[in-house]
């Protein structure tokens, strides 16, 4: 059956590949004032009503159009449009150079195209945001964050404060794949989650995929983050940059040569542990406590068919009592890509990336005197290719090679130390992937797309290996560099499909399937620390899969002014990963003999109705959902909640423009408790209680609520100079959400129990003071 | 943040980490909270100490709010050592069964079976008791961990000094008394430090000490069992299953709460100055 469909898919791409030979259109749709490049802008042909396509990831664009006269519409929100008369008897390049429009032109009744774009779009379950539109909402010590703004968009969730990264569609949090220019970055947080890896000086835009993502993407079965860093200002010398209460940055861009490249350098650094100098407790003030990110990124354009971009991340996070012990973890990446336009209508892109995760306690007091190390890399190869068919068609064709290396753990110490030294074995493997997918409109009112990826892991050697049959050591094979140990094979498909039934109104639908070979055990559930273990497909461990159903209804009114969404989705998850009760999980070679495999299954439906325009604006967003795990060893093997499983989840973001200088906005979270395990007995063990659990997950949280509110004043400007303050203040009315619930016999009742709530925060204010010049 | 700690092998590894937590997270309120209720379980504790005669408890656990003493009396309480010795134990008290006739040997095999009254369980379990290791020093310090206000913290440091025997796998529980009370216990294996002079640094963040107190650390060698199920009571388990929500496995088999183990008994004492 499946191998059916696989061919299904394939016959797909063939029946269109014989499209007829037209002349093209083609070339890079850019921001007029600084040259970044618009990915996803519409360009439309206004003869041909119901065609059009949208520039791809590096803003390029290519129309094939039968020999005539037309005119070329193109459309980026917040942007004029385009108009284009051309005369098509030739191949022809034409970059194009949006303006920003005006803000006073932004009023919805003089807004001079209605783009309906989320209605003609064949993007269900995706949720794109620009750092520029998000500005404005207020954030945990000012900071803007791209990753905390799409939680507060249906589907994807943080659950509670202090927590690690975010759950889309009931997936686990090691099931989003977090792209920053290509580069997959494994640790998104900082300093316990309070704060992103992603600076948003640094940051264009990010795309959410939450539902089937293109084919061009894998290797996580929840979701796709795709985080594009900006390329820097190619027409004038710009410094950004923000001074807050706990941490700075600054950024600079401008071009390298005007119109044909530019470069970007920014920098964020947290000062919690100045801040700790100023205390006068003696003890506190020589700890370091900090992060810094540093993003760099530069591009040059050749000749207009060659543009080489190379780009490259470092951020840190450090703790560290001197003379005790020191805490240090972080990721970093680096990119190196080649667009080519082989001619107008073949694109081309060739990508090496590297990127690596690690982390590093050591202690030096005594008894206790060593070091642990691990870490997590891989080094990328990708090669893609778009091929514009028509006016409305548009292939693509690419290659993956994706190495993968793991030091699960290392204890370094000296002879004298009170531990040996040790390392776990390193591990290696490889996915290669062929993927193809076409976009194309069988009837003027229907588009679909449709992918499949061919993707094969292998698990190398060197090294010793071991089955377990019922958690005990059945086998150790021992293999030499490059033996294969294991391999799978695993198609993946995409198909997304939607019926466009009028110009304000649409349905779509999807159904995917995905595959995940690197697997994260969560050492800490509760907080965002970077000790989790990282493990690969093997032997014991089956390659986590995923299918994806999801149908939406898309209707915009009174002129694109609301846009509604409503979409429900249906994901199975299979060979789901637990640790059994009281596992060992650190250092252990034998991690994958602690292991329970299950499956999942979430269900849910989003609803969103956005406000784009106007004085007023932001969302709501809703979700009800529920996710469930079975696992065989837990919980009876019973279904029982995840611990994302989240009912109801509801946000509103609103901003209001109450003067030209002065903007308003708030943020409100409410979202049902999630699932967690608490005791239904006791029972005593050395005249110690000790507590009863009688249900995996069978206790909710109370439920969690906040209030932020921000207000932003733009200052004078003095030429180039242009200057904001910001004040917002996180958690407005102080509710004091439940970070964790521990229990307690009473003092004066042994026999009573008490329960002791921990949360992080009351109400926090800040103020940060931004520049532009 | 939990109010004892119960360090494991790898001694102070997750004090970092700790402090970290706590710096973040030290606002606390008492809140109204309404449990579930649960069906009684049985709890068996049963312990052949080295040279001392074997003990078996039985209890039910009862509901959060309730007395916690559920003792189950009339129960057919059998023993049996590696040299062929069968014995029905007494219950001496309420719960309580005690040998007369067995006591621990090192490197012997015991076996346990339960009925109780009614038959309503029937409950079998297996334990060898390892070679002994002794302590060789106990120290008491002050904590060098600095401290911070709001946050809990040790204000003492308990180091255990011994030698690991390097020809085995080795699993150990130290119980802490402090002027005879039990303080806390904790267990530790020699994953990491299998044959050294190991110094066991123990962290317990209530215990109160004064200048004249006695601190007595009771060192026992158990089985892997008897280790993993202490373990599930640990700090590090906390941090892997986000807080301590789980059973541990019982080596009992029909009984999912309680333990059975035959242990070596070395102790020693320390006056604090």
């Amino acid at each position: 059956m499946k191998f059916f469909i696989n061919i299904l898919f394939l016959l797909i791409f063939v029946s269109v590949l014989g499209a007829q030979n037209k002349y093209a259109i083609s070339g890079t749709i850019t921001d007029k004032a600084n040259g970044e490049t618009l990915a996803g802008a519409a360009v439309t042909v206004d003869e041909l009503p119901g065609t059009g396509i949208s520039s791809n990831t590096y803003g390029y664009y290519a129309l094939s159009l039968p020999e005539g006269k037309y005119t070329i519409r193109v459309n980026y929100l917040g942007y004029e449009t385009v108009e284009l008369e051309i005369n098509l008897n030739q191949n022809i390049r034409r970059d194009i150079r949006m303006e920003v429009l005006a803000t006073d032109l932004r009023e919805v009744d003089v807004y001079p195209f209605k783009r309906n774009d989320n209605i003609l779009l064949n993007n269900i379950g995706s949720e794109k945001l620009l750092v520029s539109e998000i500005k404005n909402i207020p954030v945990f010590f000012g900071e803007q964050d791209i990753m905390k703004t799409i939680s507060l968009t249906p589907g994807a969730t943080s659950v509670r404060d202090g927590n690690n990264g975010i759950y889309v569609r009931g997936g686990g949090n090691d099931q989003n794949l977090i792209l920053l220019d290509e580069a997959i970055v494994y640790q998104p947080n900082h300093l316990l989650g309070f704060f992103s890896t992603f600076n948003s000086d640094a940051i264009k835009e990010m795309t959410l995929y939450k539902g089937t993502a293109p084919a061009s993407y894998g290797g996580r079965i929840s979701s796709v983050m795709d985080i594009r860093m900006k390329d820097g200002n190619n027409q004038s010398l710009e410094v950004n940059g923000g001074i807050g209460l706990i941490s700075s940055r600054l950024a600079v861009e401008g071009p390298i040569v005007k119109d044909r490249g530019s470069f970007i350098v920014a920098g964020r650094r947290t000062y919690v542990d100045m801040l700790l100098k100023l205390t006068n407790d003696p003890n506190l003030s020589n700890n370091t406590l900090n992060f810094y990110d540093l993003n760099a990124k530069m591009n040059f354009k050749i000749n207009p068919k060659n543009q080489v971009f190379i780009a490259a991340y470092s951020g840190r996070d450090a703790f560290a009592v001197p003379g005790r012990f020191g805490l240090a973890w972080g990721n970093r990446t680096a990119s190196f890509r080649w667009n080519h336009i082989w001619q107008d209508k073949l694109f081309s892109n060739t990508s090496i990336i590297y990127s690596d995760f690690d982390y590093e306690v050591d202690l030096a007091f005594e008894p206790s005197a060593f070091s642990v190390l691990s870490g997590i890399k891989n080094v990328n190869f990708r090669h893609e290719f778009n091929y514009f068919i028509s006016e409305n068609s548009r292939f693509m064709l690419g290659y993956d090679m994706l190495s993968h290396n793991i030091t699960p753990g290392q204890l370094i110490a000296d002879e004298n130390a009170i531990v040996h030294p040790m390392k776990i074995q390193e591990r290696n493997g490889r996915e290669q992937t062929i993927y193809v997918s076409n976009e194309f409109r069988p009837a003027p009112n229907w588009i679909f797309n449709a992918g499949i990826r061919l993707n094969t892991f292998r698990l190398y050697g060197p090294g010793d290996f071991y089955k377990y049959e019922n958690g005990m050591l059945s086998e150790t094979i021992t293999y030499t560099k490059k033996e294969i140990v294991k391999s799978y094979f695993s198609p993946e498909r995409r198909l997304n499909i939607t019926h466009i039934i009028n110009p304000v109104q649409s349905v779509k639908m999807s159904y995917s399937t995905h595959t995940q070979h690197i697997h994260k055990i969560t050492a800490t559930e509760n907080l965002s620390l970077p000790v989790d273990i990282w493990m690969m497909s093997g032997n014991n461990v089956k390659p986590q899969t995923s299918d994806l159903f999801s149908f939406g209804y898309f209707r915009n009114m009174q002129n694109d002014m609301y846009q509604f969404a409503a979409e429900a989705y249906y994901k199975l998850m299979h060979d789901q990963i637990d640790v059994k009760n009281g596992a060992d999980v650190m250092a252990n070679q034998h991690i994958e003999g602690e292991l329970l495999f299950g499956k999942g299954r979430s269900y849910g439906l989003e609803l969103m109705l956005k406000k784009k325009y106007g004085k007023l604006n932001g969302w709501v967003g809703y979700t009800l959902s529920r996710t469930e795990l079975s696992i065989p060893g837990i919980n009876n093997g019973n279904w029982y909640p995840a611990r994302q499983d989240i009912t109801n989840d509801l946000s509103i973001v609103g901003m209001y423009e109450l003067s030209k200088n002065l903007t308003m906005s708030a943020t409100w979270v409410y979202q049902t408790g999630n699932a967690v395990t608490f005791p239904s007995g006791k029972y005593e063990i050395n005249g110690e209680t000790k507590y009863y659990f009688n249900e995996r997950n069978g206790y909710r949280m109370p439920d969690y609520h906040r209030l932020d509110l921000g207000l932003t004043w733009n200052l004078q400007s003095k030429g180039k100079y242009r200057g904001n303050l910001n004040f917002s203040v996180y958690n407005a009315y102080a509710r004091k959400n439940a970070f964790s619930i521990d229990f307690e016999q009473d003092a004066n009742n042994p026999d009573k129990t008490i329960a002791v709530m921990t949360y992080l925060f009351s109400a926090i204010p800040s103020i940060t003071y931004n520049f532009k010049f | 943040m939990k109010t004892s700690t119960k360090s494991n092998s790898v001694n102070g590894l997750f004090i970092p980490f700790m402090m970290l937590a706590a710096i973040l997270t030290s606002c606390t309120e008492t809140i109204e909270f309404e449990f579930d209720t649960a069906a009684s379980q049985l709890v068996v504790e049963a312990f052949v100490p080295e040279s001392q005669y074997a003990e078996v408890i039985l209890s039910k656990t009862v509901n959060i709010n309730d007395n916690n003493k559920n003792l189950v009396s009339n129960a057919l309480v059998v023993l049996q050592d590696g040299f062929g010795t069968s014995e029905t134990l007494q219950e001496v008290s309420p719960g309580r069964y005690r040998s007369n006739k067995i006591k621990g040997v090192p490197g012997s095999s015991y076996a346990l079976s339960v009925q109780t009254e009614g038959n309503v369980s029937f409950v079998k379990s297996e334990d060898r008791m390892p070679k002994p290791v002794f302590i060789n020093r106990l120290r008491v310090r002050e904590s060098i961990i600095p401290e911070v206000e709001g946050v809990k913290m040790p204000d003492w440091e308990v180091i255990v000094e011994y030698t690991d025997p390097e020809d085995e796998v080795n699993y150990y529980r130290f119980v802490e008394y402090v002027n005879g009370k039990v303080t806390i216990s904790y267990v530790e294996n020699d994953k990491f430090n299998n044959g050294k002079d190991n110094k066991s640094f123990l962290t317990c963040v209530d215990r109160k000490l004064s200048k004249g107190d006695t601190l007595t650390v009771e060192m026992q060698s158990i089985s892997k069992a008897v280790y993993d199920y202490f373990y599930a009571f640990s700090t590090m388990n906390d941090l892997v299953q986000g807080t301590n929500t789980t059973n541990p496995i019982s080596n009992i088999s029909g009984a999912n709460l309680g333990y059975f183990s035959a242990h070596t008994v070395h102790r020693r004492s320390v006056v604090v100055e």
